[in-house]
């Protein structure tokens, strides 16, 4: 069966199919991701949610799928490609001898807002600690910063309320923000 | 903390977030009482959540749906990009399903008015540069929502730098592309167009090793000074400056000339004979970028190559202990 009705089908309730589902988007991630990370290193920095959606065209026949599907598959697509982009960081780690491969630039005034980027094992190591505490904040943040989904398609994803979502949403951020940039400055100070 | 623990801290976080900046004082020491330590836990989160601006914040979603619809007499095939300005996707004209294209679809947020007046000015000029190596720009129009896009020839190739790593291409070959992509730079500048942001992904080889040159005259249209769009898909899904090859006056935010794209096909080429970059930067603050380009020093290609590697005529020894 192909990833539409694999989708339609978990969507449904059925969630065998999610299981044959995950094996079929991870490979397609790992596709493009390949594609897009082979193209600007090193100063390569992307854009996952880009990756994400280019995945859902790539593999979803639109006519056949409602706003719905398109959550849950960017619910799954949001897990993988954090591992994907995890694995990706963690292996230019390696290759630069433990160098801090990725660096996360929080410094207000330095760079416009826009021009930050993300440490991904740092983001990575605080979205784990954050699952600990809430599991669902975690998800939100995976699904909002990873597959780029709006409040409205987050709460379809995890089946719940679009307020608990922006709650989840503005807190978990706090927490992370607060987290993130306490471990740069303690990393700043030691290097 | 313990799972219970920040479920409170959370909530109090939350409702004083909805607060007035100037209620929030007022609000904590009502909701926290004698709870000192919840006190500093909440206002320290709450000063992050000030300073944490579009921290994680998705950027503007993509466009959404688009495959097998339509853009102008254009149909979707798939997203092939993203970038600064916009979505780039491959399509074909309706009625000519054999004839490739890609379309450039503007982001929403850019000023339609002022690019499509700009697109104006630049098509006559643009159409002008009918050159082999030269991707051309085919056409241009506005989406039913008002978006301006732009058709351009669709070149299946990989950037040059990759070309020759992969095919482990020897220096004369290397030089070889390298002058023909001169020679279109050249036409283009005797149009007096400036390309503006010639780098390895604007500079594509197709499968026959025929160089593409994407994008000539384009920065001028979508952000014309004084910064062009020297920017790459980056992981919080919004821009940041690809320095690599950018010139001096370009980070001083001065005008772009013909000598602009000379200098990045400068730094282009210091990256195929080298297979490193010119530029090393700490960081990518602003400032670093601009000292390390107008002032900083470049290490010749021929040491940055490493012990021989390119000078015997083959680079392959290099590429693989530098990427």
């Amino acid at each position: 069966m192909d990833v539409t009705g694999l989708l339609v089908d978990w969507s449904n309730g059925d969630k065998g199919a999610l299981d044959r589902l995950m094996p079929l988007v991870y490979e397609e991630l790992r596709h493009i991701a390949r594609r897009h990370l082979s193209l600007e290193d090193p100063a390569h920095t992307l854009q996952s949610t880009a990756l994400v959606h280019e995945a859902y065209l790539k593999l979803v026949d639109q006519r056949r799928v409602q706003w719905q599907n398109r959550a849950h598959f960017f619910a799954v697509a949001a897990q993988l490609i954090r591992r994907i982009l995890l694995d990706h960081a963690r292996r230019r780690h390696a290759a630069k001898r433990g160098g801090p491969a990725t660096r996360l630039t929080l410094e207000e005034g330095l760079v416009a807002p826009e021009c930050r980027e993300v440490d991904v094992v740092a983001l990575d190591e605080g979205l784990n600690a954050l699952a600990e505490l809430d599991l669902q904040q975690a998800r939100v943040v995976e699904l909002r910063f990873f597959a780029g989904l709006t409040i409205a398609e987050a709460a379809e994803a995890l089946g719940i309320s679009s307020a608990t979502v922006r709650r989840d949403w503005v807190t978990a951020k706090a927490w992370l923000f607060d987290r993130l940039s306490r471990h740069s400055e303690v990393s700043r100070m030691a290097g | 903390m313990t799972a219970e623990r920040w479920r409170h801290v959370r909530d109090v976080l939350y409702a004083a977030a909805e607060e007035e900046p100037g209620d929030r004082a007022l609000f904590l020491r009502a909701s926290c009482g004698d709870d000192s330590e919840l006190r500093q836990e909440v206002e320290r989160l709450l000063a992050a959540l000030d300073q944490s601006g579009s921290f994680l914040e998705p950027g503007t979603p993509p466009d959404r749906g688009l495959s097998g619809d339509k853009i102008g007499p254009y149909l979707i095939l798939e997203q092939a990009g993203q970038g600064g300005m916009g979505t780039v996707y491959r399509a074909v004209r309706d009625d000519d399903y054999h004839q490739q294209v890609a379309i450039k679809l503007v982001k929403r947020d850019l000023e339609t008015d002022i690019l499509l007046a700009r697109f104006r000015q630049e098509r006559q000029v643009l159409a002008l540069l009918n050159h082999p190596n030269i991707a051309r720009l085919l056409d241009g129009g506005t989406t039913a929502d008002g978006r301006p896009y732009l058709v351009m020839e669709w070149v299946d190739g990989v950037p040059i730098t990759e070309y020759c790593r992969n095919r482990n291409l020897p220096l004369r070959r290397r030089l070889d592309l390298f002058l023909s992509v001169c020679h279109a730079v050249a036409h283009a500048h005797g149009n007096l167009v400036v390309h503006r942001d010639l780098k390895p992904s604007n500079i594509l080889i197709t499968a026959d090793g025929v160089p593409k040159l994407l994008d000539f005259g384009i920065a001028k249209i979508v952000s014309p000074e004084p910064c062009p769009d020297v920017v790459t898909m980056t992981m919080a899904g919004a821009l940041a400056l690809t320095p690599e090859y950018a010139s001096p006056e370009q980070v001083r935010g001065e005008p772009a000339t013909t000598a602009t794209d000379i200098y990045s096909l400068g730094a282009v080429l210091y990256e195929l004979l080298s297979a490193a970059r010119p530029h090393r930067f700490e960081t990518r603050t602003p400032g670093e970028v601009e000292r390390v380009i107008c002032t900083g020093n470049i290490l010749r290609p021929s040491i940055a190559a490493g012990a021989g590697g390119c000078e015997r005529g083959n680079c392959a020894a290099t590429w693989t202990t530098s990427f």
